[in-house]
């Protein structure tokens, strides 16, 4: 099992290969400014979206009827957000992934994530998934990871599938035990923030490190 | 033209509003405010507190709790930053009534001046917990110290109001929306005070690249 742990100087992004604003996130973070006086690491968080209108109890139908339709209002502005983020990725269309290219894909970042590798690095495999075609699978991955110079000869019929099943999921679990909820997120100094607008306020915590006296 | 939802239950709308009021004070695009009253035990489920904090009825699962406690923390990191209180409520309120008078006060308000005051001082109060969003009489109150006539108001919050704003929630979840603050540009939607910069671009006539999305945060220089 893999035990994910965080340092003081270092900001964790929680992201999903599947999801659009997850890579604008990353994009976010490339270009922010204050990247160069702190870490920033990245690892997938894989959970269904969160929904917690499923979890309310059942009610008279017409509370039932409303929620309905409270849900294809949401479905529908998600639509319109999804296009945007799309858009601030200079793409007119999204991708998809096969069930193995998601647990293969998301296994490879944990790769990247142990090697220490840079986040020009992960952005670069990533663009390479990206190109691959609108329907990402493991045999376009296998090619991606092969130009980049790290290991392609998965066995994705035996042990080794279901081990990257389980490091997922398990890594998932202690991301969601930090205050993870959804992805993107981001992680700093044990505070989970959802999306990836926080920045803002993250710089504001590092100016007032910066600013307190050394012990 | 810009449409603005809100509601004065919503901790995010609490924590955006002034900043959304910049978009005309600052900008000069005049905003359209529209209350869209929510339906919070629909998504979040029901809980009631007593008095001293403690939860005395709930039918919320451990997720939902999850993600209330999260949006609470960070709606309070934010209104910390704009030195405001920001208590959380004791109970789900209905803020339907608070809603129709938005819709009064922008209706009758002569400067936008006393609009702006009266939606400040409503979401002031009841995040320190010294407003009855319920209480037709202190909505009057509000109206009256803000400047905005009240001659017919009540008249108007079981009449014409309350018919107009259950036409609206109807027509705004047709449309798309579902959450406050919610920016309406034509039929372009805008959920959450992160998109503000985009909402900003978008008014402007969408020169150069997309903004990306940012949670405002105040620099305090004093700090």
């Amino acid at each position: 099992m893999m035990t994910f742990s965080l340092g003081e100087s270092e900001l964790l992004a929680a992201i999903n290969l599947e999801d659009a604003e997850s890579i604008v996130a990353l994009q976010s973070l490339l270009q922010w400014p204050k990247r160069a006086l702190i870490s920033v690491r990245v690892l997938p968080f894989i959970r269904p979206p969160l929904n917690t209108a499923a979890d309310v109890p059942k009610g008279e139908p017409a509370f039932e009827a409303f929620k309905e339709r409270r849900s294809g209002a949401r479905r529908r502005y998600q639509r319109q957000e999804y296009t945007r983020n799309l858009e601030r990725l200079g793409r007119s269309s999204g991708w998809e992934m096969t069930d193995s290219g998601v647990f293969l894909s998301h296994d490879i970042l944990i790769q990247l994530y142990l090697g220490n590798a840079s986040l020009e690095q992960i952005l670069k495999y990533i663009s390479g998934l990206l190109k691959i075609s609108q329907r990402i699978d493991a045999e376009g991955i296998g090619r991606v990871v092969d130009e980049l110079g790290l290991r392609s000869d998965f066995d994705l019929k035996g042990d080794e599938a279901t081990l990257m099943r389980r490091r997922l999921a398990d890594l998932s679990q202690q991301l969601e035990a930090q205050g993870i909820l959804s992805a993107p997120s981001l992680l700093f100094k044990g505070e989970a923030y959802l999306g990836y607008g926080h920045l803002p306020q993250i710089e504001s915590i590092m100016d007032l490190e910066l600013k307190r006296p050394s012990e | 033209m810009l449409s603005v939802c809100i509601d004065f239950k919503s901790p995010y709308a609490f924590v955006a509003h002034a900043l959304i009021w910049e978009l005309e004070t600052q900008h000069g695009f005049v905003i359209d405010w529209q209350p869209l009253t929510l339906n919070i035990g629909s998504f979040l489920g029901t809980a009631e507190k007593s008095n001293q904090g403690a939860v005395v009825a709930t039918n919320r699962s451990e997720k939902q709790w999850t993600v209330v406690k999260s949006a609470y923390r960070d709606a309070r990191r934010y209104a910390a930053n704009q030195q405001r209180v920001l208590r959380g409520p004791l109970k789900i309120w209905d803020s339907s009534l608070a809603g129709i008078s938005l819709m009064w006060a922008q209706e009758k308000a002569d400067d936008r001046v006393d609009l702006k005051r009266f939606m400040d001082t409503v979401f002031t109060q009841f995040w320190q917990r010294a407003c009855d969003l319920e209480d037709a009489q202190e909505l009057v109150k509000h109206l009256k110290a803000a400047n905005i006539k009240t001659a017919g108001f009540l008249d108007y919050l079981e009449g014409e109001g309350r018919e107009r704003h259950d036409q609206l929630q109807s027509r705004l979840l047709d449309q798309g929306v579902f959450g406050v603050p919610s920016f309406l540009i034509r039929d372009e939607i805008f959920f959450g005070r992160e998109h503000l910069d985009t909402v900003l671009w978008r008014l402007k006539g969408s020169q150069g690249p997309m903004p990306l999305l940012r949670f405002p945060w105040l620099q305090v220089s004093a700090l």
